[in-house]
């Protein structure tokens, strides 16, 4: 029985095994909804438990990797390979956690219909596959596979009108997705059907190779908010007023990050490298700006959308600039960051539905409700770099060698993160200013069982600071 | 020993953490207090004569990362931890006896922590050590004042202070590869961007402890009481700046123009501080321009000789506590005597002795050949409190006449006894360098400066909040906001989505209408479909025969 194939199709097959299930679920029985969500929170556990197993696999081997291989069509030679190693289980588990607060607070909402939780199970099958995926065909498969649940997500869950911005996201997905596929099926007659190391290994130095890269790259910042690829999601991100759509709009970035991280070569010749220097340029101009129009928004959501535009594009470049260092610890970092910023989405919601469900402004609603304050507080202190979270040493690893290979860009980048950081911190101290038109008190504070959960989150954070993969015991 | 008194302080701070924080709690604070003392006492009574090597826990094992959590037990540490020692209960004790602090427990805490951050921050051999417990200083003196302006001030100040630090030190990593602060002299020596490591340290320190104009953090400490403004100056960022200075120094002084900016800075903050002394009507306001100005002295002090803050200067804090106190006492006591206009003489001749009483007894305290070597700059230091003396309000009711008599008769005292003190210091022989004399010439010309004169940089130090509002909306809110609205409309709303996206969706929906005519139930349509189908027939049997 190999076991290791056996838990890494489970990572995909458990989150549709509940969308089954709550597919099935009758309506219009008194505990529907909550059944609804109970077996979406009951299949993340699950995968998370099937996750921890992976990682411990991975501790038993001797390399820190598991790759196993299923043929799935002999005649064409096309197989699915699937791969663990430390950083895409980290992306997993981070996007499961969050993904699991986002449907608890669901619960707090009353927000937790059956197509929302369908398609978040759906959603998370195909993330899981993506993480896990290991050839070219299953990679591109449940990359664009999670489209499908994410645009209906926004169109029924998102909680607004505006469909031009589904049409935008559409279109956008649409074209990066052609991109995508001209792409592989470049690669599939180069090779046929390839695992993503092979992938790696092509020489960058025959004469196609600069274009084979180029729309790859361009495939994959279609998901990414950079400019001039920033429109579809800020436009869905800013309007959505549901956490866990918000969550998962959120997430979709980190699918063209992963694929950047996945199919970049490990080298690039000199003459190819040089036009680098555009997109660094681009996208430290974009989080300079992004950062700016962040600061001057009123609106949190949309702060929060500008601080993770940033994150992203920090990402993005850092995965450009071919340092292995930053390659090695892409998990870590995203572990963190996904963490901080669906837990603030959440955090942000619930007081926005405190806010219109009394009628009241928020500013001054710290004051009184103290759980949520300690909450809000560590989040924000986390978010802006401080040392209380495995975001400090990425921040730390990855500034720094952007800096020493060009002080222009690393300042640059530098002051989006001063200038982001400040915008959380503004939104902190004005939800901690007294307020007389403030009607929110302590009875609008964050419930314990909530709290606790949070608590969890604040644990982990720690944790990852303090003793990177302790979980594992390493 | 160091490691023994930081667990044990951490202990009594999470204990104390536990019981209910509410109001008053006085009884508790007390037994803090007995705990603190317990604890000062088994460290004082078992200090190294030898060096000791600490306590070390490696944090990050990974050869690119290597970070220990570090405890010195060095002779430096112990000289250091001496007199802040007696700071800390000072504070706690200030907390408890001040009738008017309601949290005396919940800020006997915080002190607590203060300290137990100043260790860690002391014993930092790497750079996470010292961000690590840099920013958690910050968290903590945060937490301190009970304004909200004050707190706002105290936070944004101090994030970008912790964020000018991370940056210089993430473009030392960038180019040593390590962070280890012992071999940032590799990076002195060879690395690159020197300058602007130098700037953003700089920058860093000069927020930490309040160099003007970076000091508008503290000057908002104005409404608060007078043992939070003691915790802050004493226990907090501005000795957190000087040890940051002297673990960095290595790096300033591989620039040539550090000590020049340093002096000149320091100066004029000197400068601007006594103004403020002299225009401010609020005592509080006074005091932090007292404070800053001393904690400046400090500052160039270290940064000729790092090794000064382990031993004169620690304890200097410990005469800055002692001085603040007795001002305060005195300003209490001119109070309370302001509504008894038969004493004033006799009460205004009784206050006019207790500086130089205090200055002689304070001087007499510190290592004498310290004070020979530096002299002049503490003489100064001695005239500032004089100084602020003098342009203590003492009695409220101007109608008084003898208010101007009793000023200038003040300021007689204070100029007699710098003279003194100055004689029985230099006297029989005179060992300053040139740079020192040239130091004390200039700052004891500001002791006679007329107050007229400094009045205008005290209006400039209290009105430069105004000015950066201003700048901050008119120079970088508005064009922002300009420029914002100007991308999103020609870009986001005119190229992409009426450009792109409406271009699409039309013709979309005009191809859409185009393939509904030819699937809708008209007779031209059968037609077309007939006629496509058998010129399709005639074409496969055409090409079937060829």
């Amino acid at each position: 029985m190999n076991i290791p194939l056996i838990l890494l199709v489970l990572t995909i097959v458990v989150p549709l095994i509940g969308m089954l299930f709550v597919l099935s679920a009758s309506e219009g029985t008194k505990h529907h909804y909550h059944n609804c969500s109970n077996v979406a929170i009951v299949s993340l556990i699950a995968n998370l438990g099937i996750i921890w197993q992976l990682f411990a696999l991975i501790k038993k081997q001797s390399t820190p990797v598991i790759i196993e291989k299923f043929q799935w069509f002999q005649s064409s030679d096309i197989y699915l390979s699937f791969i663990a190693d430390t950083n895409s289980l980290l992306m997993l588990t981070s996007a499961h956690i969050i993904i699991l607060g986002g449907i608890i607070f669901s619960r707090l909402e009353n927000n937790h219909t059956k197509s929302l939780m369908s398609f978040t199970l759906l959603f998370l099958s195909m993330i899981s596959g993506l993480f896990i995926s290991n050839d070219i065909f299953s990679f591109f498969m449940f990359f664009e596979g999670m489209l499908l649940p994410s645009l209906m997500l926004i169109g029924v869950n998102g909680n607004f009108k505006k469909s031009i911005s589904l049409n935008g996201f559409f279109i956008y997905n649409l074209i990066g997705c052609l991109i995508l596929l001209a792409a592989i099926l470049w690669l599939y007659k180069i090779n046929g059907n390839m695992t993503l190391d092979q992938v790696h290994k092509i020489s960058a130095r025959r004469s196609w190779a600069p274009f084979l890269w180029g729309i790859l790259a361009l495939s994959f910042m279609f998901r990414i908010p950079v400019w001039p690829f920033h429109y579809f999601i800020a436009s869905v991100n800013t309007r959505v007023h549901n956490a866990l759509v918000f969550i998962v709009v959120s997430i979709l970035p980190l699918s063209g990050i992963y694929g950047l991280y996945r199919f970049w070569p490990d080298y690039i010749p000199l003459e190819i490298s040089q036009y680098f220097v555009w997109i660094n340029v681009i996208g430290a101009l974009t989080m300079l700006f992004i950062s700016l129009i962040g600061f001057s928004n009123p609106d949190s959501q949309y702060r929060l959308f500008a601080f993770i535009t940033i994150y992203y594009i920090m990402y993005l470049l850092g995965i450009f600039s071919q340092n292995v260092q930053i390659r090695t610890n892409l998990g870590f970092a995203v572990f963190g960051f996904l963490l901080i910023v669906g837990s603030l989405e959440i955090i942000i919601s619930y007081i926005y539905t405190q806010e219109t469900a009394n009628t009241s402004t928020s500013q001054g609603f710290l004051c009184r409700a103290k759980r949520l304050s300690n909450i809000y507080s560590f989040l924000t202190f986390a978010a802006i770099g401080f040392p209380i979270s495995a975001m400090f040493t990425n921040n730390f690893l990855i500034l720094s060698h952007l800096i020493s290979t060009n002080i222009h860009l690393g300042t640059l980048l530098a002051l989006s993160l001063i200038i982001s950081a400040l915008t959380l911190i503004s939104e902190l101290l004005r939800l901690k200013t007294d307020s007389k038109e403030c009607t929110l008190g302590k009875s609008e504070d964050l419930p314990i069982i909530y709290f606790a959960f949070m608590l969890l989150i604040v644990f982990l954070l720690l944790m990852s600071f303090v003793q990177p993969l302790w979980f594992i015991g390493q | 020993m160091v490691a023994h008194l930081f667990i044990g302080l951490i202990i009594i701070a999470l204990a104390a953490m536990l019981i209910t924080q509410g109001k008053k709690r006085r009884i508790w604070s007390i037994l803090l207090l007995a705990a603190l003392s317990v604890i000062t006492y088994f460290f004082l009574t078992n200090l190294n004569t030898q060096p000791a090597t600490g306590f070390i826990y490696q944090w990050l094992p990974y050869h690119q990362l290597r970070a220990d959590f570090n405890i010195s037990s060095s002779l430096h540490m112990q000289s250091l931890l001496q007199p802040l020692i007696g700071i800390l209960a000072l504070t706690i004790l200030l907390n408890i006896i001040n009738t008017h602090e309601n949290y005396s427990l919940q800020i006997s805490i915080l002190n607590l922590l203060s300290f137990v951050l100043l260790i860690l921050l002391a014993s930092s051999h790497d750079f996470f050590q010292l961000i690590f417990a840099s920013t958690l200083l910050s968290i903590i003196s945060f937490y301190i004042p009970v304004s909200l302006n004050a707190r706002k001030n105290f936070f944004i100040c101090f994030f970008l202070a912790e964020f000018a630090l991370f940056i210089a030190l993430c473009v030392a990593y960038g180019s040593i590869n390590t962070i280890s602060l012992g071999d940032l002299s590799n990076f002195a020596s060879l690395g690159h961007h020197k300058d602007f490591v130098v700037i953003l340290i700089l920058f860093s320190i000069a927020c930490k402890i309040g160099l003007f104009p970076l000091n508008d953090q503290f000057n908002s400490l104005k409404d608060e009481s007078f043992n939070r403004i003691i915790g802050l100056y004493l226990l907090a960022q501005p000795l957190a700046g000087l040890i940051i200075l002297t673990k960095l120094n290595v790096l300033l002084l591989s620039v040539p123009w550090t000590s020049f900016v340093i002096m000149l800075w320091c100066l004029l903050t000197v400068i601007i501080c006594l103004g403020q002394i002299l225009v401010s009507n609020s005592f509080n306001l006074k005091l932090c321009g007292l404070f800053q100005a001393l904690i400046a002295e400090c500052f160039f002090i270290t940064a000729q000789n790092p090794d000064m803050l382990y031993s004169p200067i620690s304890y200097f804090l410990l005469f800055m506590l002692y001085a603040a106190l007795t001002l305060y006492i005195v300003y209490g006591l001119s109070q309370q005597s302001a509504n008894q206009t038969f004493k004033f003489n006799y009460f205004g001749w009784l206050i006019g002795c207790i500086p130089p009483i205090i200055g002689i007894i304070a001087i007499s305290m510190l290592d004498l050949s310290f004070i020979r070597y530096y002299c002049g700059v503490f003489v100064f230091l001695y005239g500032i409190c004089l100084k602020m003396f003098c342009s203590v309000n003492l009695i409220s009711h101007q109608t008084i006449e003898s208010l101007s008599y009793r000023r200038y008769w003040a300021s007689a005292v204070a100029i007699v006894s710098i003279g003194a003190v100055f004689l029985y210091l230099f006297y029989p022989q005179l060992t300053l360098s040139k740079g020192q004399l040239i130091l004390f010439g200039l700052l004891f010309i500001t002791i006679f400066t007329p107050a007229t004169a400094l009045q205008h940089l005290g209006n400039m130090q209290l009105g430069q909040q105004q000015i950066s509002e201003k700048f901050y909306h008119r120079l970088l809110l508005l064009p922002l906001r300009f420029f914002g609205r100007l991308l999103w409309l020609t870009f986001d709303f005119i190229f992409v989505e009426r450009g792109i996206i409406a271009t699409i969706t039309a013709y979309s929906n005009r191809i859409i209408s185009l393939l509904r005519l030819t699937q809708c139930n008209h007779w031209f349509n059968w037609i077309l479909y007939f006629s496509l189908g058998i010129l399709a027939l005639i074409l496969y049997v055409k090409g079937g025969k060829l």
